[in-house]
């Protein structure tokens, strides 16, 4: 009777479990009880609900907290001004049509350090303003969007992972969106820029998608100090695309092991400098594009450097290409031979793509050289950098050398003086 | 018998002009992971915004807004095109474009924002008029639609000094498909 009675008390205890019960029935009612502006400190543990944030409070997880939801409702939904939701996981199951993790409309809100798996949406954005995003991560199953912005502006993303999603990061029609140190991959288009003016996209990593950014319909835009790399699973991939831009400032960029590295296509304006163009198949590609700065970009071990279609009026200058007969006979530091590039075989497998398995085959090197294209039609570069410049790798292949150099002398005055100790002998 | 032969000879000449004249265009299916718009350089999903032109030389065109579409065609007058199909919005069917109709509103969300969507039958498109809010257009009236993006067009309504469109106008829900999904 006693071990029966003993038995009673521990399943008491067992279905009185704290986590069990505020997980079915609390969660929204600790927030609704919360006076403006408090911290709602979250127990850990897992909650099965969705959540809705309708007045400024914090909601913080302490310890291990996971909400979950499989309904089409967003588990958490973020409205008004200044919602701030901090250390938490949260898990959208759901397999309905854009069903969202975090919802966000309203101004100055701020997601810190929420990890999010979804088969949905990771963060939706629909007219957010001033809301940061930081030290989150999202992870998908690829079928929809990891942030996705609409009608939102001047909202901040930094430092989230983000993989296997659609676009790691979409906008459309949400001017002065800023992107900063996140890390996407596995997805379908790393950062994607449509009908969106002024964004700022720095220090991002973008790879092994089918594109690091596909940047279009947009104006006056920043994409600096990004990497752009290994974005080549797909026959389409590019490092950076840029179509229907303008005055969009491209700098600094590594866009490496790409297939094609950047394409321009009916972009103008825009100001293409400084980047490193590493190991792609295409290093850059115009197509219609006119009126852009192409200088002192960094072009290296391209399989095919440069080609340009259609395109005029680019200043192209002061580039490094790997590939280019190069004489300086004043010293100046730039070559006296124009680099200049011939599209022909960009022509030729625009209507009939299978003639790529002829590239580079003897017939198709003669008839390149053979048909001359347009001077309108080819990229020339009129004064090319004779060396390239790649400060980082310079720097350490220069200490590299000088400390190689030290030991090989101190080496040899050693082998010296035992020689001559021996000779002494 | 050489008459026979003669009649039969003309009957087979004729079957077989005849099956020519017939020769049917049918549209293929999309690859979503290789298919890429021939406009917008965008990868075409295989959904009811996707649309297909097939030139007279067989060449396939995919692209993923029916608009992209329309100003590949206007950039390329002189291709012979022998067929072009869109999507219905329902069945995500393959229709003949000129056997479509078509509805365009402003809060319609389209891949690249032209704000058109098609459906097989006129009653679907009166039917999601009703429901949301568009207008309709048939083959014709489309082909003398102004091809304009919608933050064209919302620029040209801020400078008329018309409805701010980032306010609370809020899009439709059976158009809130993303560009690509």
């Amino acid at each position: 009777m006693k071990k029966l009675w003993y038995l009673i008390v521990f399943l008491m205890l067992f279905w009185t479990h704290p986590s069990s019960i505020h997980a079915e029935s609390t969660l929204q009612y600790l927030i609704d009880q919360a006076p403006e502006h408090s911290i709602v400190r979250i127990p850990r543990g897992v909650y099965h609900e969705s959540i809705v944030l309708s007045k400024p409070v914090t909601l913080q997880g302490n310890g291990q907290v996971t909400i979950q939801s499989c309904r089409k409702e967003p588990v958490i939904s973020i409205k008004g001004q200044r919602v701030s939701v901090k250390n938490v996981t949260v898990i959208q199951c759901s397999q309905e049509k854009n069903a969202a993790a975090i919802q966000v409309s309203g101004t100055h809100h701020r997601i810190e350090h929420v990890h999010i798996r979804t088969k949905g949406i990771g963060i939706k954005l629909e007219h957010a303003y001033h809301t940061v995003i930081t030290q989150s991560s999202i992870k998908g199953e690829k079928q929809h969007n990891g942030i996705d912005l609409w009608k939102s502006e001047q909202n901040v993303i930094e430092k989230v992972r983000i993989e296997k999603v659609r676009d790691g990061i979409y906008m459309e029609q949400s001017d002065y969106t800023t992107a900063v140190q996140n890390l996407i991959q596995q997805s379908n288009y790393g950062i994607h820029i449509m009908y969106s003016d002024h964004i700022t996209i720095q220090k991002n990593i973008s790879k092994n998608n089918v594109a690091g950014a596909m940047v279009m319909e947009t104006k006056g835009g920043k994409i600096e100090n990004n990497e752009f790399i290994f974005n080549n699973r797909n026959v389409h991939a590019q490092g950076i695309l840029l179509f229907d831009a303008t005055e969009t400032k491209v700098v600094r960029n590594n866009i490496s092991y790409n297939r094609v590295g950047i394409l321009a296509e009916s972009a103008s304006n825009n100001l293409i400098l400084s980047n490193e163009v590493r190991g792609n198949f295409i290093g850059i590609q115009f197509k219609e594009a006119n009126g852009n700065i192409v200088s002192n970009n960094t072009f290296i071990s391209n399989v095919n450097e440069a080609q340009a279609l259609s395109s005029s009026d680019n200043e192209v200058k002061r580039n490094y290409w790997d590939a280019s007969l190069k004489l300086d006979a004043d010293g100046s530091g730039y070559s006296d031979i124009p680099y200049k590039t011939n599209p022909f075989f960009l022509s030729l497998t625009k209507d009939i793509p299978e003639y790529q398995l002829f590239f580079h085959s003897p017939g198709m090197v003669v008839l390149q050289k053979l048909w001359k294209s347009p001077d309108n039609e080819a990229m020339t570069d009129d004064s090319p950098l004779m060396t390239a410049k790649i400060q980082d790798e310079s720097k350490s292949s220069s200490g590299v050398i000088i400390v190689f150099s030290l030991l090989l002398f101190l080496g040899s005055i050693t082998l010296w003086r035992i020689g001559r100790k021996k000779e002494d002998a | 018998m050489r008459k026979m032969y003669f009649i039969f000879m003309l009957c087979a000449l004729l079957i077989i002009t005849a099956a020519c004249g017939k020769k049917e265009v049918s549209p293929r299916a999309i690859d979503e992971k290789n298919d890429k718009c021939a406009q917008c350089n965008m990868a075409v999903m295989d959904n009811q915004f996707a649309t297909q032109l097939i030139l007279k030389n067989g060449k396939t065109f995919v692209f993923d807004d029916i608009g992209c579409m329309y100003k590949w065609k206007s950039e390329n007058k002189n291709e012979n095109i022998e067929a072009e199909f869109v999507r219905d919005y329902h069945s995500k069917e393959w229709v003949e474009s000129d056997k479509a109709t078509y509805v365009y509103d402003q809060s319609i969300r389209t891949p690249m924002a032209y704000n058109v969507i098609s459906f097989q039958d006129k009653k679907d498109a009166e039917a999601f008029i009703s429901k949301n809010s568009g207008k309709i257009l048939n083959f014709d009236q489309l082909q003398d639609h102004k091809w304009k993006m919608n933050k064209e067009m919302m620029e040209k309504n801020m400078q008329d000094g018309h409805t701010d469109m980032n306010g609370d106008h809020s899009h439709m829900d059976e158009g809130n498909d993303h560009s690509h999904e």
